[in-house]
């Protein structure tokens, strides 16, 4: 019996190219279309919203959880010390916050009011777009 | 005298490490970046002065299920309500509506109903002090 030689085993390196052409097509997706933000050490959920007005969140993002902690730019804080972060700037007037869903109204209501206080004029409420 | 070049080996770059680099970072963008699509809400502040011609505005509460108290009658259809504000303000009885949470109401169902009410054309309004 004749058995079919096995057929030589083509360059390795040619048919992984079609693997590496998708894998850098990922790749400059995710670097085109996603963004990198400094992340709070806790978790928000942001409420969604159908007609708010577009938003990039900036680097100096006061974050508040459903407990009520707080973080700017990434970095928790305690309100006193929030206070006097806030103080320092200058010239920037617009402070965006990015709370979770879950934090009762009020307390969001009352910080605001001790951000307008500490000299903020603008605050934008941060959302994410919710499909219809 | 001759001197004899060696002959140039070609010389190929594996395309292995190549991958290997290309793979992380891929993971590494894959994992950091969002994909979230931002929106923001400019919230008034309360601290301009009220004009005394201005006519004072219309205070709607937020009940926990998401629907609107609004005059006395509560409205789970917000465009239903936010259609009987857009008269009062266009009548010029009222200059603007501020929303403001019912007690424990948490930010989600206020957002949403702050944002119905935008959708339905109100311009002017504003998020009040809960209680």
């Amino acid at each position: 019996m004749l058995l079919p030689l096995p057929q030589r085993r083509r360059d390795t390196e040619e048919n992984i190219l079609p693997l590496i052409n998708i894998v850098f097509l990922l790749l400059i997706f995710f670097m085109v279309a996603g963004a990198l933000h400094t992340r709070a050490p806790f978790e928000v959920e942001p409420p969604g919203t159908e007609h708010a007005d577009d938003s990039n969140p900036d680097n100096q993002v006061l974050a508040i959880s459903a407990d009520g902690e707080l973080a700017l730019g990434g970095e928790a804080l305690e309100r006193p010390a929030l206070t006097a972060r806030l103080r320092e700037r200058e010239g920037d007037t617009l402070l965006q916050v990015k709370a979770d869903s879950g934090l009762p109204a009020a307390a969001l209501t009352d910080l605001l009011g001790e951000i307008r206080a500490a000299g903020i004029p603008r605050i934008r409420l941060l959302t994410v777009h919710r499909g219809e | 005298m001759h001197i004899e070049v060696a002959p140039r080996r070609a010389h190929r770059i594996g395309l292995t490490p190549l991958i290997d680099v290309v793979f992380i970072l891929l993971v590494f963008f894959m994992l950091a970046s969002s994909l979230l699509d931002w929106r923001g809400i400019e919230l008034a502040t309360g601290s301009t002065p009220a004009d005394r011609d201005t006519p004072p505005p219309i205070t709607v509460t937020v009940l926990a299920n998401g629907s609107i108290r609004y005059d006395g009658g509560v409205y789970e259809d917000s465009a239903e309500a936010a259609a009987l504000m857009q008269a009062r303000i266009e009548s010029g009885e009222a200059s603007a509506v501020v929303v403001e949470p019912d007690t424990g109401v948490t930010l989600g169902p206020t957002v949403a109903a702050f944002d119905a009410l935008a959708g339905a054309g109100i311009e002017a309004l504003g998020l009040g002090q809960g209680r």
